[in-house]
């Protein structure tokens, strides 16, 4: 198995995992992950050498989705309840989701992009790695963003463990 | 120790202070209730924080097969090394045919030839049209033949 290909079967599902929770589960998540990976193997192909791979697909696949839904708000289509609809969920669990995405929705883009990779428990070497933030300042960023998340959580009448 | 910030608890829930802001937080938490309900406040939020989140995640993720592409660099390298050779070759085809060409213009019968009066051996008892000529005849590779006309 060739590098590019092993990086790949490691580190799709993670990728995905981090489009989907900053994009909402839409159509288009695929078609990302995919842009991330296809970025990956013309670097490679150009003789490109990556110190931290890793690093370098997280913050591509954030950004990636971060201009997405920038694009999608520059075409003036409103982030709706449907836009969160996934059809894999029970319909609890599809009512918990479109809150979370909501919620996620009103922070700012690296503050969505630390609480998602947060979720999937990087480390703050990681975080500042993968965000771009000075790695003295991701405990301070991350502390306000959970606490904002918290709080939109609980505007939306969800209550707080 | 004063009371500790929220960055700082953020640092110290997710184990990310070192050994020796660890010490000082433990020993403050011991004596500071305030502190410790935030510390306990702050784990439960970031816990469920992330819990919320990845159910945001779907069970399963079907990771699409890859498909080998075929290797572009191959590909651009070869005609630009085609027009390379082309290139040469044109060069090479036309410095012969100018190389050529110049020996045939030599080797062209043409003959030329001159004449003169020999004023090296005048004689000036005779007249003009009495004085040896001298011609030289020049061939196409370059030789001379001379004559002297009495």
């Amino acid at each position: 198995m060739n590098h590019f290909e092993k990086i790949y079967s490691e580190h799709y599902r993670s990728m995905y995992y981090v489009a989907v929770k900053i994009v909402g589960n839409r159509s288009e998540v695929k078609d990302i992950v995919q842009e991330v990976f296809i970025s990956f193997f013309e670097k490679l192909q150009n003789g490109n050498e990556f110190q931290n791979s890793k690093g370098w697909l997280y913050r591509t696949t954030c950004n990636k989705s971060i201009d997405f839904l920038r694009g999608q708000k520059r075409f003036g289509y409103a982030e709706s309840l449907k836009d969160f609809k996934n059809e894999d969920k029970s319909s609890e669990e599809q009512e918990v989701a479109t809150i979370i995405n909501l919620a996620l929705s009103k922070l700012k883009p690296k503050e969505k992009m630390l609480a998602v990779l947060y979720s999937e428990g990087l480390s703050y070497k990681e975080l500042s790695d993968a965000t771009g933030i000075k790695f003295s300042s991701v405990g301070k960023l991350l502390s306000r963003s959970l606490k904002k998340l918290g709080e939109e959580l609980k505007n939306q009448g969800y209550e707080l463990y | 120790m004063s009371c500790i910030n929220e960055d700082l608890i953020q640092k110290y829930i997710d184990g990310e202070t070192t050994e020796e802001e660890a010490t000082l937080i433990e020993k403050h938490l011991a004596v500071c209730g305030k502190c410790t309900a935030k510390v306990r406040h702050q784990q439960r939020l970031a816990t469920f924080i992330k819990r919320e989140i990845n159910l945001l995640a779907p069970k399963t993720v079907e990771i699409p097969v890859v498909v080998p592409l075929p290797d572009r660099s191959r590909k651009r390298m070869f005609p630009l090394k085609k027009l390379v050779y082309i290139v040469a070759a044109a060069c090479i085809l036309l410095f012969i045919l100018f190389i050529t060409g110049k020996k045939e213009l030599k080797n062209r019968n043409d003959v030329l030839f001159s004449q003169y009066y020999n004023w090296s051996n005048y004689n000036a008892n005779h007249t003009i049209s009495q004085q040896p000529i001298v011609i030289n005849f020049y061939d196409g590779k370059g030789s001379v033949r001379k004559y002297i006309i009495e």
